[in-house]
């Protein structure tokens, strides 16, 4: 209702919901979009605040990266439970080595928990980089604040989402030309010109903008919505995963369709029986979730069935090639070109394997299984050439992103191939992996293609998309300038708000609007600023200083809050001016920082083609000129026409109309 | 590898800054904008279909280098700038942007025949 009590439209209504929503949890939103934009780039500002890992080139093949983190491994551990190579991606600089005590499953994600070490591609040199939060810090900030407790502060993400995606569906109700003033931007006028940057920059990035906050809502499902999970899941939310991986997995065409889909609807049957007093709503729950698991498991027998057809024969299921590793050629192949490699490249892998257990029991040593000796023999592990060049063609445009050896050296060694991206947005946690046997180096299993329910598929897509996993390259760039026009987006509204209200206000400004403008402020150029501060802290601050992650984030928080004391005792203009110099500084002198404190210099790392680290440079730069150019258009920024000053000039006019 | 990355990013960029430059086309406000005059409303509901062919195009191409999924979600990223780069033009070279256009196609072709 409005206030002179006559009745509202829908697109009035809409507008009062849009600019509350809007504004109350803005600048909560503003935060959440900046540091989210930039967690796009986590990776690249982790290694650009580890100048330690900026000596290590990636010009090296693969396979050579291979051969050097396998170097490393055989002289420091050959005898341990497994090995895991993690091979530098366009985004990393470094190999990782992780060794664990026990064989890794491919459910235990990569060999995590094992000893890491960090080695130059090149060189094999053991890297010891700095303690740093780096880009890990904006990324959880971005959805858990900080130091707040975690149920908290993902409730009030979750909130700022709900009035996220609100604002977003009563905006697009609210814009009354959406496409008649679609390309429409009209530059010094004012207020029309911040709405329309408003309105451009939602417009043109809609998609985006409402897949981020929906998929950011289903990220925070199980917190902001536990009770369904809860109610069907008595043993805890913890049951609830389980069962979706079990689905997924009697999705796909691994022989245990049945088993693990019997298990889900088994879960499902008893925990309905307990907490569902309906017989009958319990029932059709039960047979629709029958039927939905018989239709899957029906794709999956057909396949489990074509799977059994072409296994024996030593066929490929998925490309319907002949398997080179099944017929026994490939193995003849392996061997041959094994014997060459012991030539061309000195000795093998296995002869290395055996000059490192030269100290130990001849070609036998004995290991402690469940307290009862256990003899091992020894045996070499198998040309890794062959079976690289053969996840390589198999996976074409995908990398191959860590190679997993368990029981490496013994007869029980299995090397496994992980790819770097799913092949498709639909997975989720799923690459392409290929294991072989490590001794003879025959393809052991090749994980197949899974069935995704269409609720699993969305769930996926929304959630890769929203964390940029799977994507390339291109797709991270792109959603990264989405969320740049996102930020520009909630920033503008922040400022429209004040525009609206600045004639009014031009005399005595109320309390509300000093309040928004000091928050504008801080939060607009003050997070910049703050974030500026945490890489310069990253530089200044010792490397060898205890606690410097903590002192490093302590500097961000610091400057954060100085930038607002700073907003509340400057004048609005004043501030902003004062604080665009500073945020055009420090931004445009980030890569003179990154030269004078020991990292790459910015022409070096583009000679190198390093571009994790020059794209950090150069954004850096770009942002800095980009807030040169927000100083100058403040600076010539005339400021808005005071309401007396206006009623003057009308009558002015007015009187020269009635005397001419 | 950044080389094709650059011909595909320039191809789906050059269709999708083709189908807005269309969708702009047919309005009577842009016309002016761009070519001087306001066009027959026939002419304008023909640059409609055209721009949509284009768009559908550009999504074919996007589906066809990164398959459905991938692909569809690239597309409407790239979508996001070309219709900024055309409001940008729009704003402040309306005069030039066929120029600039051409250039876009100059330069697409230039990297996919290099």
């Amino acid at each position: 209702m409005r206030v002179d009590a006559k009745a509202e439209g829908i697109r009035q209504s809409m507008s009062w919901l849009h600019i509350w929503s809007g504004l109350i949890l803005g600048w909560l939103l503003y935060a959440i979009f900046f540091t989210g934009t930039l967690s796009f780039f986590q990776n690249e500002i982790t290694i650009w605040m580890k100048p330690e890992l900026h000596q290590s080139l990636t010009h090296q093949s693969q396979a050579q990266q291979l051969q050097t983190g396998l170097a490393v491994l055989q002289k420091q551990s050959p005898d341990a439970g497994s090995w895991t190579v993690n091979l530098p991606l366009p985004r990393e600089t470094t190999i990782e080595l992780n060794v664990s005590d026990h064989p890794v499953t491919l459910d235990s994600r990569g060999g995590r928990g094992g000893q890491k070490t960090i080695i130059d591609s090149q060189t094999g040199q053991e890297i010891h980089p700095r303690e740093t939060r780096g880009g890990m810090f904006l990324y959880r900030f971005h959805y858990e604040l900080y130091a707040l407790p975690n149920w908290l502060a993902r409730w009030m993400v979750g909130i700022a989402t709900m009035f996220m995606f609100v604002a977003i569906i009563s905006g697009v109700i609210t814009h009354k030309k959406i496409f008649k003033e679609f390309f429409t931007f009209r530059p010094g006028k004012g207020q029309r010109s911040w709405l329309d940057a408003h309105n451009m920059s939602a417009v043109l990035a809609l998609p985006f903008y409402i897949m981020i906050t929906f998929s950011g809502l289903i990220l925070f499902m199980y917190s902001v919505m536990p009770w369904g999970i809860s109610a069907l899941f008595p043993g805890g939310r913890g049951e609830f995963p389980k069962a979706f991986t079990a689905q997924t997995q009697a999705d796909g065409v691994d022989s245990p369709v049945e088993k693990q889909d019997v298990h889900l609807s088994q879960i499902i049957k008893s925990n309905l029986g307990h907490s569902n007093t309906h017989g009958h709503g319990g029932e059709g729950g039960r047979s629709r979730q029958g039927s939905g698991g018989r239709d899957q498991m029906g794709d999956g027998d057909q396949q489990s069935q074509a799977r059994g057809q072409h296994e024996p024969n030593g066929q490929d299921t998925r490309g319907g090639r002949n398997d080179p590793a099944a017929d026994g050629a490939w193995q003849g192949q392996a061997r041959g070109q094994d014997d060459e490699d012991q030539n061309e490249h000195g000795p093998r892998q296995g002869q290395d394997a055996r000059g490192g257990r030269d100290d130990q029991d001849g070609d036998y040593w004995q290991v402690q299984e469940n307290d009862a000796e256990v003899t091992v023999k020894k045996v070499p592990l198998t040309n890794m050439l062959p079976i690289f060049q053969y996840a390589q063609s198999h996976w074409k445009n995908n990398r191959i992103r860590s190679v997993i050896i368990n029981n490496p050296n013994t007869a029980d060694s299995q090397i496994v191939l992980k790819a770097a991206y799913a092949d498709s947005i639909l997975e989720r946690d799923r690459v392409p992996v290929l294991t072989f046997n490590g001794v003879t180096g025959k393809l052991i299993s090749n994980n197949p293609a899974q069935n995704i329910s269409v609720a699993t598929g969305v769930y996926n897509t929304m959630t890769n998309l929203h964390e940029a996993r799977t994507a390339g390259l291109y797709l991270r760039w792109v959603l990264f300038f989405s969320g740049v026009l996102g930020t520009l987006m909630i920033a503008s509204g922040l400022i429209l708000w004040l525009n609206k209200r600045a004639a009014k206000n031009s005399e005595k400004k109320s309390f509300g609007y000093r309040l928004v403008e000091i928050l504008n402020i801080a939060a607009i150029i003050g997070l910049p600023l703050a974030t500026a501060a945490y890489f310069y802290a990253n530089r200044f601050i010792s490397a060898t200083a205890e606690n410097r992650a903590d002192l490093e984030i302590k500097t961000f928080f610091a400057v954060w809050c100085l930038s607002l004391i700073y907003s509340a005792v400057r004048s609005y203009r004043q501030a902003w001016l004062e604080q665009l110099v500073v945020a055009s500084a420090a931004y445009c002198l980030i890569p003179v920082l990154n030269l004078l404190t020991g990292g790459r210099p910015l022409w070096s790392s583009i000679y190198e083609a390093q571009w994790v680290v020059a794209s950090f440079d150069l954004i850096c730069l770009v942002l800095g000129l980009i807030f040169i150019f927000a100083f100058m258009k403040t600076l010539k920024h005339k400021g808005i026409i005071r309401k007396s000053k206006m009623k003057q000039i009308k009558n002015e006019v007015n009187g020269e109309v009635i005397h001419g | 590898m950044e080389r094709l990355f650059m011909d595909k990013f320039l191809i789906i960029y050059m269709l999708s800054l083709l189908g807005f430059l269309c969708f702009s086309l047919s309005m009577k406000m842009h016309q002016k904008q761009i070519l001087n005059k306001e066009l027959m409303v026939n002419k304008g509901k023909i640059l409609l279909g055209l721009g949509s062919v284009f768009l559908l195009f550009s999504l074919m191409v996007s589906i066809y280098f990164y398959e459905a999924s991938l692909g569809t979600c690239y597309w409407i990223g790239v979508m996001t700038f070309s219709a900024l780069t055309l409001s940008i033009c729009l704003t402040y070279l309306p005069q030039k942007i066929l120029k600039m256009i051409l250039c876009v196609v100059v330069i697409t072709a230039i990297f996919n025949v290099i």
